[in-house]
């Protein structure tokens, strides 16, 4: 599988602002890339330096094999972008929007009627294609701007938000669209706030904070990079301090926090952690209301590498 | 008070473009009360005129040229080859006067030479020109007829030009006004397009947009939002009409404090509540920003052309003075124009200025009616939502 | 790429043409304006015209020269040509005080055992009305001097006691003097400069730095000052075809006079059209604010025009024609006037071909200035 995007040494300054830093990664045919990172982190920067709208102070930029400049009309043809911000005409209809867009990649007049349709039935808005946007709701108005960006059957996909504030149905219709497309052959870069979206559909994700890529692979690799592995609740009343210390000292048990009510068990490592907990209770008599186990999310894998939540 | 502090808020959101408009309206207010009669002597009107004299040595053509500088006032055109069609077109002069070469010995031999003039034709100046020329040359072929010399003619002639009419202006002081009439009369444009504009975006804030329902849903009953809201627009124009009192009072001084002066004022209040109940209808009726903004526009101007504000009302046709009738800026310029001929306060003279009033009044209370019951209308449609 | 071009002005047509606010502001409100300059000035030159003053004489002494006089006034009080007054007389010198406090005369004469003429404000007709009272005088005072210096010239016949009136001019009248036209060529000449309003918004959406649909254009994998090129076409022609349909009101409906030169009427609005979407386009293109932001500004910048052209009053724009006159090649809307003027004024060409010419070199001032502005195909920051 060939490199789709190979970036090295991208960096670029906003004045004395450093926005990117020496940022070097690759991007493979076919996979779909999580961008993960708080505001200001440096995504929306990176992807404007890929796209060539922005000039940028060191490093090179390669898609598709070749270097990247706003003249590269044939590497443009194939790549498509799907904008945070809506941007679509007022005064023209669904239909419109999505013929017109399409219409500066796709000359022939029946190949790109043919295109529009396709992208009307992925984004699913069949019934709306004679809908001004003001009529349409917010769901609907983020699905019509995806049709905009990808209605070329680009083979290089941005995503920048595509699912902020959007209804559930709209949003797995949009998740859906996007595994079709990516069924198809299409590389996606996708750049969300939502975890539980990367983890649904990404094969590579990166995490980016001040301009810097700091950590990188499937979720399953990100998830060894921390040190907390399980995160077991109780709700039990009245627990002793000597019960607590006990509880310390288990196995694998990392830490152990009680406020009176609930106790807070984390452990570094384990498989059976969950059930070995359960005897130890029976065998001392302690009597609980509920009892649950969580796996680290990558909020957890960005919380302890950033220090912050990743919806800051 | 929420209600009305949010109100004051939002209405500082509009005061570049009251300062805008204001800014606009003194420059107008300049030019156009710069002229303006305010003498009080009789002066005999001079009409400009340009003349081209090809026969310069004759002392007759001199004297003759010496008369037209009496009667009217000599203007030098310059050699530019438009230069004399322009000046008649714009009215820089009111004739061109050519006079040929060899006219006074011509017109001494009885070859009774014409002199050829350029004038805008029909015109009340060119028939005035065209008399004192005639009553002039006609003397002066009288005295040859009679067999005068040149001589003898000038000392006769001097006799002609002792002759005069003693000319009395009546008293009046009304005459200072004009320039405060102009200036009141041009402010129909600007009271209007400033106080609709505030108040009919303000109201939109208020009745259109989500805040309403932010407003419905809150403790505080309905009739005290619209109480206060009515409160902020009737603080807001009168401070626009209080803003050009004070600039009349700068620009014209103590004739503001004149009974008539006083009349003035009057007048422009009354016409900014006018003012007020149109901006509460539109803000009502109007839902769409842009809407009102081309209304606005539409509105003021329209009212300044067909009533009298920007071309005065003598000029205007019958046509058009009969339509502007169901304008209230017809009324407001109407009563400026005759306060400022009152010649006394007697019952009898104040008796059309009061009706006038009494009709601006009339058309608030049409607007305010038509506004309430829209109003109660639409929320029982709930069309504000 | 010709095709892109035919895809691209397709549908900025249709953008425009259902953008029902540039709608009004560029078609619907000049012809409103319009509308309202011709009900305002409709009467205003017929005001020009000879119209009979109303006046009243008071004989407070009877005699037959006062006679005389009112027989004169009579006259000149005949209906039909020629006629200056309508003359009423009156009893006593209050009522005629109290006709002249009314606004009912002009003016009265007082004949005692001189003429004498009261009036309430300065004008023509109080002059005339003095002059008429002076050459009555001034006839009694010829026939004196012909007595006193050659009486023998009296002898012969008593028609030389009396003063024989000629005409000594010879009118050439101009044809065209209405000036309220220029009002409307002003109108017209601000309505050229309204096509800016679609090159901001052709700028708006065409520019990376300016908008996301901007951004859109940028990585599609077209050259963007082709795509630039289409939508000010389109905008161009939206516009033209407004202006003729109000040209065409103005001068069909109306029925002001442009003159009878169709041809350079219409390559006049055509080139002042470029001159305003150059302007509109600099406007767009030099600063990153907000698209009402730059529509406000272009606004404000085609009053000000509109208003140095003398849209507002006239003056002003005699002033600077007088004063500082190369100022008129810098704004186009005095241009479009001043050519237009040209046409309905002048027999010859030449003033007209310099305005066009101006507006040429107006336009490719602004293009040029603007091509700084649009040439970039990356920037610092978006």
């Amino acid at each position: 599988m060939q490199n789709v995007i190979e970036v090295r040494h991208l960096t670029k300054h906003y004045g004395s602002l450093k926005a990117l830093d020496d940022l070097s990664f690759t991007v493979k045919q076919g996979e779909i890339l999580g961008l993960l990172g708080p505001n200001g982190s440096g995504k929306s920067t990176m992807i404007s330096c890929l796209l060539s709208l922005l000039q940028y102070d060191h490093g090179s930029i390669q898609i598709m094999g070749k270097e990247m400049s706003p003249d590269c009309y044939d590497i443009k043809a194939q790549i498509g972008v799907v904008f945070q911000e809506v941007a679509v005409f007022e005064e023209l209809t669904v239909y419109e929007n999505i013929d017109y867009f399409c219409g500066l990649y796709i000359k022939e007049k029946e190949k790109r009627k043919q295109y529009v349709w396709d992208a009307i039935k992925l984004v699913g808005l069949s019934e709306f294609i004679k809908f001004r946007p003001k009529q349409l709701s917010g769901g609907l108005l983020r699905r019509l701007n995806i049709a905009c960006g990808i209605a070329h059957k680009p083979s290089l996909i941005f995503l920048d938000e595509p699912t902020v504030a959007v209804d559930p149905q709209s949003r797995n219709h949009i998740l859906e669209g996007i595994r079709t497309l990516n069924q198809a052959g299409a590389t996606i870069i996708y750049t969300t706030h939502y975890m539980e979206e990367v983890e649904l559909i990404c094969h590579q994700i990166m995490i980016i904070d001040k301009g810097k890529i700091i950590a990188s692979g499937t979720k399953e690799s990100l998830k060894t990079l921390i040190s907390t592995k399980e995160k077991v609740t109780v709700e039990i009343d009245g627990l002793k301090d000597t019960i607590v210390s006990e509880i310390r000292k288990l196995k694998h048990v990392e830490d152990v926090i009680y406020d009176g009510e609930v106790l807070y068990i984390t452990y570094r490592e384990g498989k059976h952690n969950l059930s070995e907990l359960i005897d130890y209770m029976k065998a001392k008599k302690l009597k609980y209301s509920k009892i649950f186990s969580e796996q680290p999310t990558l909020n957890d894998v960005f919380l302890e590498l950033t220090g912050k939540e990743l919806r800051d | 008070m929420i209600v009305f502090k949010n109100y004051i808020k939002i209405v500082k959101g509009y005061l570049p473009m009251v300062l805008m408009y204001t800014g606009i309206f003194l420059l107008f207010a300049v030019i156009a009360t710069s002229a303006g009669d305010s003498t009080t002597s009789f002066t005999t009107l001079k009409p400009k005129l340009a003349i081209q004299n090809n026969d310069p040595q004759s002392s007759f053509t001199k004297d003759f040229v010496a008369y037209l500088a009496q009667q009217g006032t000599i203007i030098e055109l310059t050699d530019a080859t438009y230069a004399e069609s322009d000046a008649l077109f714009y009215r820089k002069v009111d004739a061109i006067l050519t006079i040929p070469k060899g006219f006074g010995s011509d017109f001494q031999n009885g070859l009774a030479p014409k002199i050829s003039s350029q004038v805008v034709p029909d015109s009340a100046n060119a028939a005035y020109i065209t008399m004192f020329i005639n009553q002039y040359l006609d003397a002066c072929q009288y005295y040859l007829d009679h067999g005068f010399t040149e001589t003898e003619m000038r000392q006769a002639l001097q006799a002609y030009h002792r002759v005069g009419t003693e000319v009395s202006m009546l008293d009046v002081k009304q005459n200072h006004l004009v320039k405060a009439q102009n200036f009141y009369n041009f402010a129909n444009y600007t009271i209007l397009a400033t106080t609709i504009m505030v108040i009919g975006l303000s109201m939109y804030t208020f009745y259109h947009s989500t805040i309403w329902r932010r407003n419905l849903v809150s403790p505080i009953p309905i009739s005290k939002i619209n109480r206060q809201l009515f409160l902020g627009n009737a603080c807001m124009t009168t401070i626009v009409w209080l803003l050009y009192v004070v600039i009349s009072i700068v620009m014209y001084g103590d004739m503001m404090f004149s009974k008539r002066g006083g009349l003035l004022i009057l007048n422009a209040f009354l016409f900014s509540i006018v003012a007020l109940s149109i901006g509460f209808l539109l803000g009502i009726l109007v839902k769409n920003r842009e809407a009102q903004s081309g209304l606005i526009n539409v509105i003021a101007l329209g009212s300044s052309f067909l009533c009298g504000a920007f071309v005065p009302q003598e000029l205007l046709s019958e046509t058009v003075l009969n339509i502007a009738h169901i304008l209230p800026s017809y009324w407001f310029v109407k009563n400026n124009n005759a306060i400022v001929l009152l010649s006394d306060f007697k019952g009898s003279s104040l008796q059309p200025i009061v009706i006038s009033m009494m009709i601006m009044m009339g058309f608030v209370i049409l607007f305010f009616g038509l506004a309430n019951i829209i109003s109660k209308q639409k929320l029982k449609k709930q069309a504000f939502l | 790429m010709i095709k892109m071009f035919q895809h691209i002005i397709k549908y900025r047509f249709r953008i425009m043409l259902r953008d029902k606010v540039m709608l009004f502001w560029t078609l619907l409100f000049p012809l409103v304006l319009a509308t309202f300059f011709h009900l305002a000035f409709s009467n205003l030159t017929s005001e020009e015209q000879l119209k009979p003053t109303e006046i009243a004489v008071v004989m407070m002494e009877k005699n037959s020269y006062n006679t005389s006089f009112i027989d004169v006034l009579e006259l000149l009080s005949k209906k039909g040509e020629g006629q200056l007054f309508i003359t009423r007389q009156v009893s006593s010198t209050s009522q005629a005080k109290q006709l002249l406090e009314d606004n009912k005369i002009t003016g009265y004469y007082v004949l005692t055992d001189t003429i004498q003429v009261v009036v309430k404000v300065n004008g023509l007709a109080q002059t005339i009305m003095k002059s008429v009272a002076d050459q009555f005088d001034r006839q009694a005072t010829m026939v004196e001097q012909v007595m006193m210096v050659h009486p023998e010239s009296l002898a012969t016949s008593i028609e030389q006691v009396v003063l024989k009136s000629q005409n000594h001019l010879v009118h050439q009248n101009k044809d065209h003097t209405d000036y309220t036209v220029m009002f409307f060529y002003t109108l017209i000449g601000m309505v050229c400069v309204y096509t800016g309003f679609f090159g901001i918004s052709a700028i708006q959406v065409t520019e990376a730095n300016q908008s996301t649909k901007g951004a859109r254009m940028a990585i599609s994998p077209t050259n963007h000052m082709n795509v630039l090129l289409a939508s000010l076409l389109a905008g161009c022609c939206v516009q033209y075809v407004e202006i003729l349909i109000l040209l065409a009101y103005i001068v069909l409906i109306l029925g002001v006079s442009f003159g009878s030169q169709l041809l350079p009427i219409l390559l006049l609005t055509f080139v002042g059209c470029f001159a305003g979407m150059a302007l509109g386009i600099f406007v767009g293109a030099c600063n990153r604010k907000g698209e009402n932001t730059k529509v406000g500004i272009l606004l404000a910048v085609a009053m000000t025009c509109s208003f140095f052209a003398g849209m507002m009053a006239l003056d002003v724009k005699l002033i600077i024609a007088e004063y500082v006159p190369i100022l008129e090649y810098f704004n186009p809307v005095t241009m479009v006037t001043n050519a237009l003027y040209a046409l309905y004024y002048y027999p010859t060409l030449d003033r007209y071909f310099v305005n066009v010419l101006g507006l040429v070199m107006f336009t490719g001032v602004f293009m040029t200035l603007s091509y700084y502005f649009i040439r970039r195909k990356q920037y610092d920051s978006i």
